[in-house]
């Protein structure tokens, strides 16, 4: 209960704020919100700022401390000593926090259960409240337009605390409407202006259709219409679950992105490498958070180079899931060092196809490049061809390494024959993704493969090397 | 060389909007170091 254990924590004699708080039990909240807001200042509560910021930020696991120090809270959020030990213990009530001795508390929960629950219970109680209420309010619900009316300015504004605050003396002023004392009692102990401003920040995106949910809630009760009224309550806080629900989903599956995103980034070379005697330079941008390209440059002891790049069947979490097993099968079959590079695919592919779920499948063109010939004996399982630019007698040509073999985990018995190529000294070796060639514009023409060479031909002299790594 | 076809891809596309991840691999063999290998 959340006003008893704030007693038992703090004498109210000891913080003149918890003085209020008893007047709510009371039942002596009927008060304007100006009057609430006063009562704060004078009675010297922590300000709107350090509660939204605090609970908000403890509900979303942006603190990744295990523990809370009061003092230190105070300094962060330019709030004082007293008013951060009474949130404190308003989050203690709420499950979020335990308190401990010497101004310290300990994170329990950042997403507690108890938040669903209590909203579960609060449509129930305002189905009563609701039907109840409208006996009272029937042709009677200015109040209520006006807190409406104040909760549209606030969203409109992104201003998530008026929001709030209007928000609750909006349903409260239903219940209370309603004349059932135990009931308005019961709803109080929830504490939804603090469980509202742990989540309100998660809403942004829905932030006005909660509010307009509230609409036909006023329309229904000035009708008189109370058992409807009470079904409409009663949707809207099981609506507003919803949108919880969907928010912290959306901001789970977000982390999630974020975490793929740097693991993959770890797995392509953080520079590009220098391989003797070539001038290297590596463009990397995935269209999402994570990409389904893959590229990787490997040096073997006898001084040759793997050079690879791949693109993953799909988008997103799965692609990249996909392009990190490739990578791991490729330089698995790599660290037995084999000098049969159509032998090391024809492993990465039956790996990849008995690793991969059915319809996953990667392109994926892996060279081994030897500095003291030149020579790059490769095999192009399905990839877009790279292109070898040469200039003889002062005119350009391009030779293309072409495809010997389906991508990599379509087939279970596929064979990638290997090709050697003659690199000469000044020859450009360019390798890419079709997200390179399938560039479009907004009237769907693609860039193409016949404009990459022709300005590969006319760009011949322009040295290669830096890195160009955007991803 | 990558910069340059980067910004033709980005100026083709113009409000067009990229689609699919980007990679691009560009290696020139060296003249002076390739010869100084060749003569080991």
């Amino acid at each position: 209960m959340l006003h008893f254990v704030q007693k038992t924590l703090y004498p109210a004699a000891d913080y003149p704020g918890l003085q209020f708080l008893e007047e709510i039990e009371m039942g002596s909240v009927g008060k304007k919100r100006s009057e609430i807001a006063k009562g704060n200042e004078t009675l010297g509560r922590s300000q709107p700022s350090v509660r939204v910021s605090l609970v908000g930020a403890l509900s979303d696991g942006e603190i990744q401390t295990e523990s809370l120090r009061a003092c230190e809270i105070a300094t962060n959020y330019n709030s004082d000593l007293g008013s951060v030990l009474r949130l404190f213990a308003d989050l203690q009530a709420l499950g979020m926090v335990t308190l401990q001795g010497h101004g310290s508390a300990v994170i329990r929960s950042r997403i507690p259960k108890e938040m669903q629950e209590a909203y579960e219970i609060r449509a129930a109680l305002e189905e009563i409240g609701g039907r109840s209420a409208a006996k009272a309010l029937a042709g009677n619900t200015q109040e209520l337009r006006l807190e409406l009316d104040a909760m549209r300015a606030a969203a409109r504004d992104l201003d998530l605390d008026a929001c709030v605050e209007h928000d609750v003396t909006f349903h409260r002023h239903i219940l209370r409407a309603s004349r059932n004392d135990l009931l308005l009692k019961m709803w109080d102990t929830l504490a939804f202006d603090l469980r509202l401003r742990a989540v309100i920040s998660k809403l942004s995106g829905d932030l006005s259709a909660v509010v307009e949910s509230h609409q036909p809630i006023v329309d229904m009760l000035g009708g008189g219409h109370g058992s409807e009224a009470g079904v409409l309550l009663r949707n809207h806080s099981e609506t507003f679950l919803r949108f919880l629900q969907k928010a912290e989903r959306d901001s789970r599956l977000q982390s999630e992105l974020e975490l793929a995103a740097n693991i993959q980034q770890a797995l392509v070379p953080e520079r590009t490498p220098s391989i003797p005697g070539l001038n290297c330079q590596i463009f990397y941008k995935p269209t999402h958070a994570v990409g389904g390209d893959y590229y990787d440059i490997l040096p073997f002891p006898d001084g040759r180079w793997g050079i690879a790049i791949g693109d993953v069947s799909g988008k997103g979490i799965g692609a990249a899931l996909l392009m990190a097993s490739l990578q791991a099968s490729l330089r698995a079959q790599i660290q037995h060092s084999l000098s049969d590079v159509a032998r090391l695919i024809n492993n990465v592919n039956r790996l990849a196809y008995e690793s991969l779920p059915e319809d996953f499948y990667a392109t994926l063109f892996y060279a081994e490049y030897h500095p003291e010939t030149r020579k790059l004996t490769y095999v192009n399982a399905g990839h877009q061809p790279p292109i070898v630019l040469r200039q003889t007698n002062g005119s350009c040509h391009v030779h293309e390494l072409d495809a010997s073999g389906p991508p990599v985990g379509m087939f279970a018995d596929s064979h990638h024959p290997a090709t050697s190529f003659q690199l000469e000294a000044s020859d450009y070796l360019v390798a890419y993704t079709d997200g390179i060639t399938e560039t479009q514009t907004a009237d769907y023409e693609f860039w193409g493969h016949q404009r990459l060479a022709n300005l590969l031909c006319s760009s011949r002299n322009t040295p290669a090397n830096g890195s160009a790594n955007s991803g | 060389m990558v910069q340059q076809i980067v910004g033709e891809v980005s100026a083709f596309a113009k409000d067009g909007a990229q689609t699919d991840d980007m990679t691009l691999l560009v290696m020139q063999v060296r003249q002076e170091a390739s010869n100084a290998e060749l003569a080991e």
